[in-house]
Parts: C-alpha cells; structure tokens; sequence
C-alpha cells in the first residue's frame, strides 16, 4: 500500500476560465492585489499566441455550494482559504500576438486554462512600434505603469478630430500642455490654443493649487511655438513673443452669432451683412443712426440702391440697435488686440503651417474674447484650407498638405445640439477633416456637445467622468469598445486617462506624463537645431 | 386512505417522541447522576500540529451475485491553521461476492500490514464488506501516522475507536500503544452515535439538552460513565473510552469523542480541538477532518469517471455491452424514466 502526497501547488489560479471571445475570467488568491485596469498576459502554448487582456471587474467568490458561508457572524477563522475562495476578475479581450508578433483583434479564444501572467514591457513591444509620435504619457496597468511603454498618439489621425473628456481636476490643463510639448517636439502639425487665463505660456496654479509651469520652460522646443499675445514689450521681449492683432477685415458680421444670442431680426440683418467686409460693417454702425429705420421712404433719407442701409431698409430700428451696440462693445472690449487695420492672422496661420504650437494668449480677456478670437481664426483656417482645396487639380491629391488642429476649450459652447449660431464650428467638425482642419474638443459635458460632433471625433482622451451620462455618451461615441472599461473610467485617477484613436489597436490606459516633469527630461534631451532637415549643400 | 396515512405518521412522531420527552433532562440527572459540575469547559489553545484520517468507499457495481466496491483513505496534516501536508492511497478495487469469503481483503490485507488477517470477511453483507475493506487502509494510514508524526500531535480519526472487524483489533491495540509511547493525543470523533441511556434515549441529545437547560455555556465536554449506557460496549474491541463534546457556542450538536484507554490529560485533548474547531464554515466540528473528508470523498465525478474506465476495459476484455447490462443493468434506472 501507498500513500501518496497530494500535489500543494495550486493549480486552479491564474488559468483562463472565460467561455466567450469577448470575456475572458479567471481566479486568483483570496488576498491578491489587483486593481481595475490591471493589464493581463495569456499564455497559450498550444496555438503559440499571446493574448492580452483588461480588467474590468473583481468579485469574491468560492467554490462553496452556500453562498452565505462568508456571512455567518461567527465565522471567527478559516482553514486552508485561499483553496476554496478567490476573487473572480473579468476582463476584456484587446487582441493577441501570434507566433510571428504579429498582432491581431480578438477573433479567437485562448485554449483553456491558459496561464494568466503579469506582462513585461518586451511583451508591448509590439504596440511600442504601432504607437505614434505625440506622447502623452506611459502605458498604465491598474495602479502601476509599464515603463518603456509610452502613449503616443499618431500624428496622423489628430486631424480627425481629438476629444479630451474631463471632469475639473483631473488634470486637463496638465494633459494639454504636455500634448503642446510632444507637438512642439514632433513639429507634425499645427495646433492652436486660445488661452483667455494665460496659463500656457508662463504657466500659474493648477485647479488644485499647485504651481505649474507653461511652454515657455519647455526651451528645447522653443522652435515649435509660436506665441501671440497682448502682453506688454518687455513680457514679449523676454519670451520671444509676437504681437496679436486681429484687424476690422478679419472680422465678419456673422462672427456675432457665436457670441450673442441673437433674434431673427437681428440675423437678417446679419443675413444682409453677410458679403460686407469686417471694417466696412464696423464703420457702418459706428455712423449709422439706427432711429432711421424702417425706411419707408429711401430716396427721400438720401440712402442709395446698394449702400449697406439699402440692405437692411426694412429692418426695425430695435435690431438695428442691439446689432449696432454689440459691435460697438466688441470693438471696444477687444481694443487690446483688434484694431482697424494690421493682422496677425497670416503670421498666425503660416505658423500653423510650419508645423507649430500656436498660442494665443488674451489674459484677462474673458470668455467672449477668447470666443470672438477664436472663430475668427477658425474660420480664416477652413477659408484657407478650402482654398487651396480647390486649387487641387483632378489627379492631385485630395488632401491639404497643411494640418492644423483647433483647440476649443468648454467645447459645449459652440458645440452643442442644434446651435445652428455656431454653424462654422460644425462645419469644421463636419467637414474640416478633409481640408487638414481638425478640432481637438474639450469638455466636461460631452452629454452637451452634439452627438454627430462625437461621432466625428476618432481619438478619445478620457479622463475621469464622475456623470454617468456623460460616461454613456462617450461609450458609444468612440470608435473602440469601451462599453467593458465603465468601472475603469469611473475609477480613473488625476493624471489618468484612457486613449482611444484608430492609431493604436486597443484602449491605453495611460499616465499622463507630469507637464514639469516632461519638460525637464525634454531640455536635458539634445537640443533639435534648427537648421535639421534644410539642404546643406549648395 | 387519510386518516389511516394521517395515524401512522402521528404514531411514528410519537414513538420518536416518547425517546426524547420533554422531561428528557430530569430523567437524564435523575437515572445518570449527571451534575452541571460534570461538564468540563474547554479552553481553546492553539491545537498545533493536527493530523486527521478518514476513509471513504463506493459500491459501483452491484449484481446480484457480486459487486465491485472501490475504497481509499487519506491523511491531512495541519500546524495550527495551514495545512503542512496531505496524502491518498491510491483506490483500490475490491469484488465482493461471488464467493462467500471476500478474496481481495487477504491480500489488501497483507499489502498493508505485511501479514494475513487473523479472521477471513465474509461477502453476506456487501455493505459491511466494503466498510472493513475501507477500515483496512483506514487504520494502515492511522498506525503509519502514529509513526510518523511528531511526538505531542493530534492524532483525529474519523468515527470510534473500536474496530468492526477481529482483524483489525491488534492493529488498532498497535496504534494506541504507539500514540502512548509518542504522547500523540488519539481520539476518535463520530458526528453520530447509537449510545442511549435509560431504555433507548438517545445520549447526544440528553446531553445537550441538560447542557442548554442549565446554561452550560459551549465549549464544554463530559467524560460519559459505561454504566449508565443501555447496551455496553464489546470491551474486547474497545479501544476507547467515551465523551461527549460541544466544540463550539455556535455548533450544531455535540460530537461523540472516545480517546484512548486511560487518556490523563483529556482536557488538554478538548483544549486542542476546541482550538481547531472554530472554522466559521463549520463551527464545532475539527476542521482538519472536513479537511480529510474533502480530501478522501469518492465524489459523483470520480465514480462517473471509474465507471466509464471499467466499461472500456470491459468491452476490451470482450463483454458486450447487453452482458454489462443483464450483469450490472438497475431496472431503476429504466423505471426513473417513465
């Protein structure tokens, strides 16, 4: 007779359980730390594959037939555990790397009771190559980050638009300044900012108190800013910065209806404006005498066939008033940097054009400002664009050469349902993709920003939304599955987000880089010259 | 129809009931001389090293000349609260019947104790035999533990301490004298028991009556004097001696517990169980023998998957599958389904 010693080793843990393609479990001890977005390795050493996985939820369990073992109010000490209970984690599949290292969608199971491991950096080596150019930040499962793997996000789909989702504080200024930084770094396309606070350039205080710094720290990429502000000399001096001025011809009568909510009086008079230059338009009611309106009688007040009150004869003399009083409020209010001749715009957009982070700071501005800036140069960026867009021959590439991301903070604003005032901010959305024009939209609301906007937008920056509808709306929006990451996103962290773009094959969990961190490990890097990639030779 | 149905249930409740009556404690004091002071209270230490056995045995096939049973025992040991060790035999197959004297049990016999059974096993009783085949490697196990576990450990078998059959008796006598020359504390733990008192009270129950009635709070054991139990144990195949244990304030029911003959320090035995029998899934009852228990049991799965062996080898061995059916076919089966 025998006795023989039964194997201790647990075997049962860390063994795909999950029945379908899509959901994948196993168990592990008792008392393991796992977290929520923990990133997973499966081993199937049959097929030679290599699948990863998320997790999305953690559960006690057991493998007692009474469910209410555990809440026995005696229940004073247990024997032997960790064999019979164990937390259950589901996770979702993100694709695998067959025997080549090749990766592919989840489109097959792993063999069951594949082993479940902690996967290296060397195992993302193959999302390490597929990543793109803007870095953001490192690659982070559950509580920790995979170093050597960092977020970048490819140059190439920005202009398909950018969604940054955030709730205050959780870190949208530090995101966006960082994603300036990589921009500036990696000189791939033009982005724009409108900074009504002047906390880019110099930086201040983070939403939680703590100083910040702005991209002027960032010297070794000094090349890819460009700065436009009001500032005074010496500020501008000392930090290399341009000028802003936007002239009266910049400026055209619909550009009201992004900052006034105005009546359908009001817009035909817009309406009748809409061909008149900035500066002719501004004269017009800075002269004209609103009381004389509705002209009965045309040729009797001395008012021409085709001069601009002709246009608006029939019009009361109410609307007039209110048209007349906005612009007077907004050339006065704008007085810093909006004058009657003298543009920065061509500047501003060759810049863009050279592949630069533009920023244009109003501090102090408020909000209108930084609205009435805004569209203007929105909407010389798609004239532009749409330009030379017809400028293509047959045979020539369909597509702008030139790529320029718009950056709209509190997108809800411009952006929301049926804001039909706001109609060339939906056309850029709409349309601009295929002009090189694409939005980079950020928002705490996107329940609030028009679905077909979010529908457009193909990389989603998530960064911890406390709303559950604003959580939905994402959810469906983006163009991966995020419908399993709902616990993660809820649970994410200040510095944390979640990326979805078309570039990379999965959701990344990411670590947004700390801005002043980032920066310092940039200017210790080499220097870019400026002179790399001119001819050399003569 | 009714009334006749009706009758018999309440006479049945009523002889259940005239065992257990409601002056079952008066009685109990009365004709045991049983006193509150009896009752010892335990005082649960750490049980240290603990090892526990239990056998477990499954008639799989069954015909009306023979069956074929298979049994097993197992050992786990546990320091405190982890388990540090746990071991199986391996199952062995034993046909009971045709013929009256089991044949397998002389050599199952002889496998594990290097000698013939004193006394040959009769194949009258399938049941009985296949419980003396299980007892057999059940007590190898037990006397190769007293061996080999160190001196001052727990030494926990699953039911008395008194063997079924003759053969087994010096091996028993063996493992008592071995835990005594170890100081290995042995004793012998039943979840049931046939003792009864006073004409057929049933004891576990009038002790843990007279224990509730007096507010004898858990962890208790009483040391139960032969004298006052209807029918006195064979003392020939005795080996221990009986006591009566409530583990746990919150256990079920008291437990049967015999320890070896003239066992001195009792209390430090109950001690020790009590101080492993506080496992929130089963309060009351020394977890290192559900530990075996699991460990050993022939479960549903394992006698599918035997079953489904031996068909194979039979089919080699040339029997078809309307032979295994006239042999081992249950017309139960074919009746379940109408």
């Amino acid at each position: 007779m025998n006795l023989h010693d039964t194997d201790t080793t647990d075997h049962s843990k860390y063994r795909l359980i999950g029945r379908s393609v899509l959901a994948y479990r196993f168990i592990a001890p008792h008392d393991e730390t796992l977290y929520i977005g923990d990133i997973k390795k499966i081993v199937d050493r049959t097929k030679g594959s290599t699948f990863f996985a998320k997790v999305t939820d953690l559960s006690h369990d057991s493998n007692f037939a009474d469910p209410k073992w555990d809440t026995r109010v005696y229940a004073e000490q247990f024997y032997g555990l960790g064999e019979d209970v164990f937390i259950t984690v589901d996770a979702v599949p993100l694709g695998f790397v067959d025997m080549d290292g090749k990766f592919h969608k989840p489109r097959t199971i792993p063999s069951k009771f594949s082993v479940v491991e902690d996967p290296t950096a060397e195992d993302f080596r193959f999302l390490t190559e597929q990543m793109g150019e803007i870095e953001v930040g490192l690659m982070r499962s559950g509580q920790d980050v995979i170093k050597d793997v960092a977020v970048r996000i490819p140059a190439k789909v920005l202009p398909q638009h950018m969604g940054v989702f955030a709730t205050t504080g959780m870190g949208k200024s530090n995101f966006m300044k960082t994603f300036c930084a990589s921009c500036m770094q990696a000189q791939k396309f033009g982005l724009l900012i409108v900074d009504p606070h002047g906390e880019y350039v110099s930086g201040g205080k983070s939403s939680t108190g703590d100083p910040t710094k702005g991209l002027v720290h960032y010297t070794n990429g000094k090349n890819g800013l460009a700065i436009f502000t009001i500032r005074n000399e010496n500020d501008r001096k000392k930090y290399a910065m341009n000028r802003l001025w936007l002239e009266y011809d910049d400026f055209r009568i619909s550009d009201l209806s992004i900052l006034y909510d105005l009546t359908s009086a009001q817009y035909d008079i817009i309406e009748a404006f809409s061909r008149v230059s900035g500066s002719e338009a501004i004269r017009f009611f800075e002269t004209v005498d609103p009381e004389i309106f509705p002209v009965k009688d045309p040729l009797a007040a001395g008012i021409k066939e085709g001069s601009l009150a002709w246009l608006i004869r029939n019009s009361m003399a109410g609307p007039v008033r209110v048209i007349q009083r906005h612009i007077e409020n907004i050339t006065k209010s704008n007085s810093a940097f909006f004058r009657q001749s003298g543009s920065s715009i061509g500047e501003i957009i060759r810049n863009l054009h050279d592949n630069r982070v533009v920023l244009i700071d109003i501090p102090d501005m408020g909000e209108r400002s930084e609205l009435f800036v805004l569209s203007i140069i929105t909407r010389m960026i798609m004239e532009k664009h749409r330009s030379e867009a017809r400028g293509f021959g047959i045979d020539e590439k369909q597509e702008s050469s030139h790529q320029v991301l718009i950056t709209i903070e509190e997108a809800q604003r411009v952006l929301a349902a049926g804001g039909a005032s706001t109609q060339m901010f939906r056309e850029c959305a709409m349309e601009g993709r295929k002009f090189g024009v694409g939005l980079c939209v950020i928002t705490q609301q996107p329940k609030n920003v028009d679905p077909k906007v979010l529908a457009q937008i193909n990389t989603f920056v998530v960064m911890g939304l406390g709303d559950r509808g604003d959580r939905e709306i994402i959810m469906g929006s983006a163009k991966q599955d995020l419908s399993k990451m709902e616990i993660e996103i809820q649970t994410l962290d200040r510095g944390e987000a979640i990326i979805s773009t078309i570039g990379i094959p999965f959701p990344v969990s990411t670590r947004i880089h700390r801005y002043e961190d980032y920066i310092a490990t940039l200017n210790a890097g080499k220097k870019k010259d400026v002179r790399e990639g001119l001819e050399t030779g003569f | 129809m009714n009334d006749e149905y009706a009758g018999a249930v309440k006479e049945a409740a009523g002889r259940i009931r005239a065992r257990v009556p409601g002056d079952l404690v008066e009685k109990f004091a009365k004709s045991c001389s049983i006193s509150a002071s009896d009752f010892i209270p335990c005082n649960p230490v750490p049980p240290g090293e603990v090892c526990a056995i239990d056998g477990s045995n499954v008639t799989i096939l069954e015909s009306g000349s023979m069956a074929l049973a298979i049994v097993r025992a197992a050992q786990t040991t546990f320091l405190d609260n982890e388990r540090k060790r746990r071991s199986v035999t391996p199952m062995t197959f034993s046909l009971i019947g045709p013929e009256e004297e089991n044949q397998d049990f002389p050599v199952l016999y002889a496998d594990c104790f290097g000698q013939p059974p004193g006394k040959p096993l009769s194949n009258e009783d399938i049941s009985r035999a296949a419980g003396i085949l299980r007892d057999t490697v059940e007590y190898w196990v037990t006397e190769r533990m007293a061996q080999e576990l160190g001196g001052g450990a727990l030494l926990l078998r699953d039911g008395p301490l008194r063997v079924s059959h003759e053969s087994h008796d010096p091996v028993l006598s063996r493992i008592v004298l071995a835990c005594k020359d170890r100081e290995i504390g042995l004793a012998g733990i039943s979840k049931r028991s046939a003792a009864t008192w006073g004409g057929g009270h049933p004891l576990l129950t009038a002790v843990h009556a007279y224990a509730k009635k007096h507010r004898i709070r858990a962890p208790w054991w009483i040391r139960i004097k032969p004298e006052v139990l209807d029918h006195q144990p064979h003392a020939q195949w005795q080996h221990g001696e009986m006591h009566v244990a409530c583990l746990h304030e919150r256990s079920r029911g008291p437990l049967k517990i015999e320890l070896a003959k003239n066992t001195r320090d009792a209390g430090t035995i109950m001690d020790r169980l009590a101080g492993c029998s506080a496992d929130g899934r089963i309060p009351g009852y020394p977890y290192p023998l559900l530990d075996a228990h699991r460990t050993v049991a022939l479960t549903e799965e394992i006698v599918d998957q035997v079953k489904n062996s031996l068909v194979r080898d039979l089919a080699e061995a040339g029997i078809d599958r309307q032979t295994y059916e006239i042999l081992f076919g249950d017309y139960h089966d074919e009746f379940a389904r109408y």
